[in-house]
């Protein structure tokens, strides 16, 4: 079972995120800063990181470079309002760039391939679980 | 005992006439002088001054006959004083002065009344000198047997009048030139003042004006006024005739002139150049001496080189150096080449000093073209720096918006996000065709119009770098077409392509581009709700390659299509304003241009017009060729 950290300040989109990721299949750890993100990934087995870039606090491209430092293999996609860090040259050595959206099947999509690429094996949709 | 005499003369002229055969007193008087000598009678003397007077002086007794005239009366008529003495005025003045000008009436007035009489500046035409100037003064006297008689005195004034005339004149003509800033017109208003003759110019028969030109290095004639022919001249100055047209009358005479090439004297204008270089001869000897040159016997005069001769066709004439400020402007040649009229030292001093003042003139005229000209440049330059201003404060508005997003969007996105999100969860979990499931789908639907919006702002204020490969658009405005044809047909609107048969290939970014397309279609159709005719052209046009989209809506007013590319500049109660100042960025992209042009109450086009490369602009029948080949 893969499991996908999902760092966001945003307490409701991260209650979104677990459940849709869940429904899909993944297991969900959520972070709402870049310290808590950096500690879980210290301290738990995490497959791909979903990193907020714009959050209070760390920012998120210093958020990105030392999750970078900590594990290299670490498939990390950025999820952002802001196209414009498509730019930031850093921001290249993200596994992928997913623009927020109502919409998850760009970002479900995003993590299906990162874990592909690394031979973790596709998770099982659990289509009946709901948390709500 | 001189200035007695001398005073008694001035203050009581009539007294001294009245006794001047006859009386005692006065000779005793004179004769009081001590011992000098006289060699002649009282009455001698006093005739003889009154002989030497320059004023003409007659008197007249009650039946209005000459009792008694002077030399400056008689002389110069070529009569003797008996002759005149005993005469009825009639048989010596002019019917025209006694009867039109009223000179019997005034004499007899003064024989009557005894009231004086003085007429200055009187213009009388005189049987030999032409048009003569005269004060007339008719002063009570007795006669012989103390019966009242009548002194008239007739000063002739003309000389001390055609002086102060001619510098009226001059100062007229001067005035005109200060006013004439336009050079043709200067140059011509200058030639006026030297050949309008009589009341307003010099009187000269031809004026002929050259200019320096500097970088030729010549001497050349620019315009010349005169007759070509005696013949010619009659005619003209019989159809000016008399003397009451105005200086300004004259110069306004320019607006009425033939086109260069149909004015009197063209051929010698048009041959008249000599090199600046040849200042030993005439014209340019003027120049180099600086001074007014009078040649009197052209054929044999060194100064007067054989072509400047031959041009002339003059014997006599004159040759006004033209020098502002050390600077050579040129010289005015002027003759009197039909009337043969002797040309005078006061001619040559008047036309120098018209010469001086017109030199000024030319010099102020040619730097105020030169102002205007700068002037324009300005002008030109101060639109140009407008426009970039216009495209600065866009841009600035750009990236104002640019700053707004960044900011907002943030902001935005993560409740859209949430939102969507668990109406997209609720959507799918809900009982099929239940109430739910359908309110949880218009959530969907409504957020998801949202996003579209905010992906606009951040694509607006982030475009992709794009990726021009050579397309042919007619593919991409198909598309478009097809895309947008429900709502086409929703609002009845016929749509027309307008295609040049040739392949007509610009570079395009595929995904940019379309939306550039279904901006402004889907504008035209919102300015079509009932219906009308858009149409989609793509030509060569001489700007290059044009896509034209045009609607029959109702126009947008002039005062507002310079706004429309403004970003948040929007005239639709929905709509972000963000359409067109997106298209413009991304037509920039293209290195083309976005341009519009409406008519209220007919319609509005959009061209995005793509720059020819110039060696395709050379050669545009190749592409054409291509498709046949």
């Amino acid at each position: 079972m893969a499991t996908v950290l999902v760092v966001d300040d945003d307490r409701h989109l991260q209650m979104l995120y677990e459940q849709e990721l869940q429904r899909a299949g993944y297991d969900v750890l959520l972070a709402s800063n870049g310290a808590a993100a950096l500690e879980t990934v210290a301290n738990q087995n995490v497959d791909v990181v979903v990193l907020d870039i714009a959050m209070p606090g760390m920012d998120g491209v210093e958020v990105l470079t030392k999750l970078l430092d900590m594990n290299r293999q670490l498939p990390v996609i950025l999820n952002t309002a802001y196209a414009s860090f498509q730019d930031d040259f850093m921001t290249w050595a993200a596994e992928a760039y997913v623009v927020k959206s109502s919409d998850l099947t760009e970002l479900l999509k995003a993590i299906e391939k990162a874990l592909r690429k690394r031979g973790t094996p596709a998770p099982n949709p659990r289509n009946d679980q709901d948390k709500e | 005992m001189n200035e007695v005499l001398h005073n008694t003369m001035n203050e009581q002229p009539e007294h001294q006439l009245d006794n001047a055969s006859n009386s005692a007193a006065e000779h005793s008087l004179l004769q009081g002088e001590g011992a000098r000598c006289y060699r002649c009678t009282p009455e001698e003397f006093l005739e003889n001054v009154i002989a030497g007077l320059p004023t003409k002086l007659l008197v007249l007794d009650q039946d209005l006959r000459v009792v008694h005239c002077n030399p400056a009366y008689y002389v110069p008529r070529g009569l003797t004083r008996e002759e005149v003495e005993g005469k009825l005025v009639d048989e010596v003045f002019p019917q025209s002065l006694l009867e039109e000008g009223g000179l019997r009436e005034a004499l007899q007035t003064t024989l009557r009344t005894g009231e004086r009489v003085r007429w200055s500046g009187y213009r009388h035409p005189s049987r030999d000198h032409g048009e003569r100037i005269v004060n007339i003064r008719i002063d009570p006297c007795k006669g012989y047997n103390g019966e009242p008689n009548v002194l008239l005195t007739i000063e002739d004034v003309t000389e001390r009048h055609r002086q102060l005339y001619e510098r009226t004149i001059l100062q007229q003509i001067t005035r005109a030139m200060l006013g004439q800033l336009e050079l043709p017109r200067l140059l011509h208003a200058i030639l006026t003042g030297v050949t309008a003759g009589g009341a307003v110019g010099l009187g000269f028969n031809r004026a002929i004006m050259m200019l320096a030109d500097e970088e030729e290095g010549v001497l050349r004639a620019e315009m010349a006024v005169g007759p070509e022919c005696a013949e010619e001249a009659s005619q003209i100055w019989s159809q000016l005739g008399d003397q009451h047209h105005t200086l300004d009358e004259f110069l306004s005479a320019y607006d009425k002139l033939p086109p260069p090439e149909e004015r009197p004297l063209r051929k010698l204008v048009e041959r008249l150049v000599v090199p600046l270089s040849q200042t030993d001869v005439l014209p340019m000897s003027a120049i180099a001496r600086g001074e007014t040159i009078h040649v009197e016997d052209a054929a044999n005069d060194p100064q007067v080189p054989a072509h400047l001769y031959e041009l002339l066709g003059a014997e006599e004439f004159v040759v006004a150096p033209m020098v502002a400020k050390d600077k050579i402007i040129g010289v005015v040649i002027a003759d009197n080449f039909v009337t043969r009229r002797p040309i005078t030292a006061s001619d040559i001093q008047m036309l120098t000093a018209l010469a001086n003042q017109a030199a000024l003139s030319i010099d102020s005229a040619r730097m105020y073209q030169k102002a205007t000209r700068q002037a324009e440049e300005l002008a030109q330059a101060y639109e140009e720096l407008q426009k970039a201003h216009r495209e600065r404060i866009r841009s600035e508005k750009l990236a104002a918006v640019g700053q707004v997003t960044t900011i907002v969007a943030h902001e935005i996105r993560n409740p859209l996000a949430t939102i969507g999100g668990f109406a997209r969860a609720i959507a799918r979990d809900a009982e099929p065709n239940s109430r739910i499931k359908r309110n949880a789908q218009i959530i969907v639907e409504e957020v998801k119009r949202l996003e579209s919006i905010l992906s606009d702002l951040l694509d607006f204020t982030k475009p992709q770098p794009s990726q021009l490969v050579p397309t042919d658009p007619r593919v991409l405005i198909v598309d478009v077409i097809n895309l947008l044809s429900s709502e086409i047909e929703a609002a009845g609107i016929e749509t027309r392509l307008e295609f040049d048969s040739e392949p007509l290939i610009v570079p395009l970014d595929e995904r940019l581009f379309p939306r550039v397309l279904i901006n402004i279609v889907k504008n035209a159709i919102e300015a079509m709700p009932n219906g009308g005719t858009l149409t989609i052209g793509l030509h060569r046009t001489p700007q290059g390659i044009q896509i034209s989209i045009a609607d029959t809506g109702p126009g947008i007013p002039e005062d507002e299509l310079d706004d429309i590319f403004d970003a948040f500049h929007t005239t639709k109660a929905t709509g972000t304003g963000l359409g067109l100042a997106l298209s413009k960025e991304i037509v920039s992209e293209h290195g083309a241009e976005l341009s519009v042009s409406s008519t209220v109450g007919s319609g509005t086009t959009f061209y995005i017009t793509f720059p020819q490369p110039a060696d395709e602009a050379d050669n545009p029948a190749d592409a054409g060729e291509a498709t046949h080949s």
